[in-house]
């Protein structure tokens, strides 16, 4: 162990700052007047006008309505913004809609008709439910294409049972 | 004697009053009576192409119309009546038509595919719009459509 000689390590002060320093440190400091000082400046900070928005109660309604109003936007649209972006893979699950066009038409009819008269067939094309597939489907799913309701309104199987012969 | 001639007199043109100011109501009323006719539905799918499947609704816009009947076309392939939904030929001036045929011979260019039968009241404002249509081959074409109203003597 050995001493530590504090002269030695610090720093070298230029004697013009050391000057300076010294004749600040004998001038008497007025407390009262620095606490009326600090005093006042934290007044000044503390003044509502001070704050660059002013938060009244009219002010945090609106605010409060407009998160409010975005919130409601955002699960209305949300449903929407969540469903795949193809249009083919939305189309693809519509029942009947075998050209996969996105409706149900006599043109997936006539697709059905066309494969019985040329007997290239797809089981899928079993529209009524018959276990096998003919011209029964075709005609069964042209009935279903000009039913008045919209195409999606009711079960397949139903909207067949209720459509009569055209 | 000149009581009763002032009577008669006052009579007739009291009459002869009431008929100038009904009459022309009257004959509104005729005009607004229920008429029936027919509405011609043709396809003009081009002179080289065969049509093989069509889809159309047809609708009165003015909603005075009521469907009574539906026949086929002119042409063999679509002589049978088209299919359409029950429902149209219960008070409804809106109906849906769709036929298909895999017939070896099939029309080309305009033909008249269906035939709607209709009683209107007044005069109705029918609005004619292609649904799908396809040649033979299946693919989907679009036909030039046009109205043609008939009505009955």
């Amino acid at each position: 162990m050995h001493d530590h000689d504090d002269s030695q390590s610090e720093p070298a002060v230029p004697a013009k700052l050391a000057d300076a320093l010294r004749q600040i440190s004998r001038q008497p400091i007025d407390t009262r007047e620095l606490d009326t000082r600090v005093l006042a400046c934290a007044d000044r900070l503390g003044s509502p006008s001070s704050f660059p928005i002013r938060l009244s109660m009219g002010r945090l309604v609106g605010l409060g309505g407009a998160l409010a109003a975005g919130l409601a936007l955002a699960m209305v649209f949300w449903p929407q913004l969540s469903q795949p972006r193809s249009a083919s893979l939305a189309q693809s699950s519509i029942a009947n809609d075998f050209d996969r066009d996105g409706r149900v038409t006599v043109l997936d009819a006539y697709l059905v008709a066309r494969g019985v008269r040329d007997g290239t067939v797809d089981p899928a094309w079993d529209a009524d439910a018959s276990g096998t597939v003919n011209l029964s489907d075709a005609d069964a799913i042209a009935q279903l294409a000009v039913l008045l309701e919209p195409a999606d309104s009711a079960p397949t199987s139903e909207r067949l049972d209720s459509a009569g012969a055209g | 004697m000149n009581r009763l001639c002032a009577l008669i007199a006052l009579s007739v043109l009291g009459a002869m009053l009431c008929g100038l100011v009904l009459g022309p109501k009257q004959s509104a009323l005729v005009q607004d009576e229920a008429r029936f006719g027919w509405v011609d539905i043709h396809l003009d799918a081009g002179a080289g192409t065969e049509l093989g499947a069509w889809q159309i609704e047809l609708v009165d816009a003015t909603g005075r119309s009521t469907i009574v009947g539906i026949e086929g076309g002119e042409h063999p392939a679509f002589a049978e009546p088209p299919h359409y939904d029950p429902r149209a030929m219960a008070d409804s001036d809106r109906v849906v038509l769709a036929a298909f045929s895999t017939a070896d011979v099939l029309p080309t260019g305009r033909t008249r595919v269906a035939r709607i039968h209709v009683r209107t009241t007044g005069k109705a404002d029918w609005k004619l719009t292609l649904i799908a249509a396809a040649d033979a081959a299946g693919t989907p074409i679009e036909p030039e459509t046009k109205l043609e109203e008939g009505s009955a003597p």
